[in-house]
């Protein structure tokens, strides 16, 4: 009965109600969608960590970590390999070596790390493979070139490798990609000019272009204007077993983009039958064992149970390697609920002064109910349920919109095109696919629920306060 | 006829190959000219030119085979005592002010040296002109006033070099490096090294200036001038050790 009244009491000011309910489905969209978008980067970015960069579990020398020495290595690695893969929880397995040193080309140096793969087997563990940039090799997929590379975009960039290069192909391309005539007929004039950089490439580019003109194409014509040599030659040097400088030259197999473009740029894959023969570590040997599980929430039993397995190697489960992210997973789910608990409490305010009007409002209906033997609990009940039914109403609409809306963009993704390095710079994808599970709307129901009935508290005890004899009298 | 038909290979193999013969002895012959000499004394100084400043460093140098080189920076002030040693592949820099060892690590061989266009790596001279290339005579340039061969020299697809070819021009009496042009694997010009000024020093004709001028960076280059130089000085193999490198005077 109170429910019933309750609800009618709602739409007896329509446009009074309206209002606080659109405020509240307002404010709720705009959390939920916000959340949607900042748990959908962050499981890109955990994706991107286990699929591409660490894996599951890793396993290292106990002094790897703190020296990165090429003498910290595992011995017997096959053995210790083919024990792990049998486990039931592990779907693959594979090995790396790891060699700190230079990649030079003619005109650039740059720091880098060399991990010696076996491309077969770091397939069935790694995604990095799928990464590949068209065009650029096939990912050691030339058998009789040993001594390929499989090198990130940014580093590619950072050793000139990657260079720019206005031609007649390209400016037929950025025709049909629709840039105005008459900043094609500027670019022109750069035609057979080749730029290393991308600074210099920019440079020219604004000699012709004014800053809207760059700011709307300049992406674009960088981006078509890059051009690769086939195999490009390049030379890595390092430090052998023996502390003797040494090296070699490689020829790039292929070009990965992915979004990091801290890893990009300094992890150069090679055949590791190559680079241990270069700093002459014996056979059997690795720095790094690295696990895929079939599930991910099997990782601390099996990182346990490997630790007392093999006591004399360091055994660490992707939250060691990657703490931030770890942290970042296990916080996500209380920063949402503070960050809607916020908006929430914003909206509090415009409820608590609609009730506040409700009940003033309505002091000689009031006073009535309690003549003819309303009790005060009900009177009590009536107006915080009327709360509860505003801001749950704007809630519902909010969730609907929003989910409607994740739903849509999900499929696509959003493109944050313009702020791309500065995403990738921390890791994170700059086309952001915004995703948010089903329990994170019952949260919000709940914390609607909850803003309703301590926003009606204030206006129930005024309610309370009236006189049943006064308030008849008042007009 | 299987015999018939090698015996006409063995007959041309060798004319063949002749002209490739010659480019790489001359090659070889100019460069044990500059690398042959048991030991040696210099003192150098060295101008780095940059668009909006230029400086220059002196210093001494020591050197010992291919093997062993010892480096003394004696002006400017700044940079007055430090010093550099090389033994084969490895080299070390020692700082006065900081009272500092430090053994230059693989991602500071490939940077300038002391700032300059010179890189670490050209100082450990770890590729070399005579095995790591395939050389082709390509006819007959007039530099400085003098005749030289002109060398085309075209990197082996397996050595650990990072140009594409280098063209260099070698004196035709004397076998000195004139002129070198590094390309990269395009086919473009990365960096120019002239030769200038010969003059007999030690009883020996020697280009007493070298220029290096990295072809992308307008306005960049760097100078080398040989003020002194002795040959065959008597230098110990322990001359070349860590405690020299910190008393050298």
């Amino acid at each position: 009965m109170i429910t019933k009244t309750a609800w009618k009491n709602v739409w007896r000011n329509k446009v009074r109600s309206l209002v606080v309910i659109a405020s509240v489905a307002v404010g709720i969209f705009a959390g939920v969608f916000a959340v949607g978008v900042m748990n959908g980067a962050i499981d890109q970015r955990a994706d991107d960590i286990f699929e591409n960069e660490i894996a599951h579990i890793q396993i290292n020398h106990k002094d790897f970590r703190s020296n990165n020495d090429l003498v910290c290595n595992i011995k017997n690695v096959n053995s210790i390999r083919d024990q792990i893969g049998a486990m039931e929880e592990v779907e693959s397995v594979c090995d790396r070596l790891f060699v700190a040193g230079m990649a030079n080309t003619a005109r650039k140096s740059v720091g880098v790390n060399i991990i010696g793969i076996d491309p077969r087997e770091e397939k069935y563990v790694f995604g990095l493979y799928k990464e590949l940039e068209p065009g650029t090799g096939d990912y050691f997929g030339d058998p009789e070139r040993e001594e390929l590379a499989y090198i990130g975009f940014d580093l590619a960039k950072n050793l000139n490798i990657i260079r720019y290069e206005i031609t007649d192909e390209v400016a037929d391309q950025l025709k049909t990609a629709g840039l105005p005539a008459e900043i094609s007929g500027g670019i022109r004039k750069f035609t057979g000019k080749r730029f290393d950089n991308e600074k210099s490439f920019k440079k020219a580019m604004r000699s012709v272009l004014t800053e809207d003109q760059e700011k709307e194409y300049g992406k674009l014509i960088l981006e078509t204007s890059q051009t690769f040599r086939e195999r490009a030659r390049f030379t890595l040097t390092f430090v052998d077993i023996n502390n003797h400088q040494t090296g070699g030259v490689f020829r790039v197999g292929g070009i990965y983009n992915i979004s990091n473009s801290m890893y990009e740029s300094s992890y150069v894959f090679v055949r590791d039958h190559v680079i241990r023969s270069l700093v002459e570590l014996p056979e059997n040997t690795a720095h790094k064992i690295i696990i895929r599980l079939k599930d991910v929430d099997d990782t601390k039993a099996v990182t346990m149970k490997l630790k007392s397995d093999f006591p004399e190697l360091e055994v660490l489960g992707w939250r060691e390697i990657q703490p931030d992210m770890a942290l970042m997973t296990d916080m996500a789910e209380v920063m949402y609920g503070f960050f809607m608990a916020l908006i929430l409490a914003a909206l509090a305010f415009g409820i608590v002064n609609t009730m506040l009007m409700v009940v003033l409002e309505r002091t000689k209906e009031l006073g009535m109910l309690t003549a003819i033997g309303m009790n005060r609990k009900k009177v009590f009940r009536m107006i915080m349920t009327e709360s509860v039914f505003l801001s749950l109403t704007g809630g519902m609409v909010g969730m609907l919109i929003s989910w409607i809306i994740i739903r849509i963009t999900s499929a696509r993704g959003i493109n944050f095109g313009s702020m791309q390095e500065g995403f990738e710079a921390m890791g994170f994808s700059s086309h952001i696919y915004p995703d948010i599970g089903i329990g994170f709307f019952f949260i919000v129901t709940v914390l609607i629920i909850v803003t309703g009935v301590l926003s009606s508290v204030y206006p129930a005890f005024k309610a309370l306060k009236l006189d049943p004899a006064e308030a008849l009298r008042t007009e | 006829m299987t015999k018939k038909l090698l015996t006409l290979l063995l007959l041309i193999y060798p004319c063949l190959s002749l002209a490739a013969q010659d480019a790489a002895e001359i090659v070889k012959r100019a460069n044990d000219k500059i690398n042959g000499e048991k030991s040696s004394y210099s003192e150098m100084k060295m101008t780095i030119v940059r668009p909006d400043w230029e400086r220059t460093l002196e210093f001494k140098n020591w050197t010992k085979g291919r093997e062993y080189a010892l480096t003394l920076i004696t002006a400017p002030a700044r940079d007055r005592g430090q010093s550099f040693l090389k033994r084969g592949s490895e080299m070390w820099s020692w700082n006065p002010t900081i009272s500092r060892m430090i053994k230059l690590p693989p991602s500071m061989m490939s940077q300038g040296w002391m700032g300059s266009d010179y890189t670490n790596d050209d100082i450990l001279n770890e590729s070399s002109v005579v095995d790591d290339y395939i050389h082709e005579l390509a006819g007959e340039e007039e530099i400085e006033g003098r005749l030289c061969y002109r060398i085309k020299m075209t990197a082996k697809e397996d050595a650990a070099v990072v140009w594409g070819h280098q063209v260099r021009w070698i004196d035709k009496d004397d076998y000195l490096f004139m002129k070198a042009e590094l390309y990269d694997e395009d086919g473009y010009l990365v960096r120019t090294e002239l030769g200038k000024n010969l003059k007999i020093m030690d009883g020996r004709l020697i280009p007493t200036i070298l220029e290096i001028i990295p072809e992308d960076e307008e306005g960049h280059k760097t100078v080398v001038e040989i003020e002194k130089i002795e040959f065959n000085i008597p230098v110990e193999d322990d001359f070349f050790s860590q405690q020299n490198l910190k008393r050298v005077r």
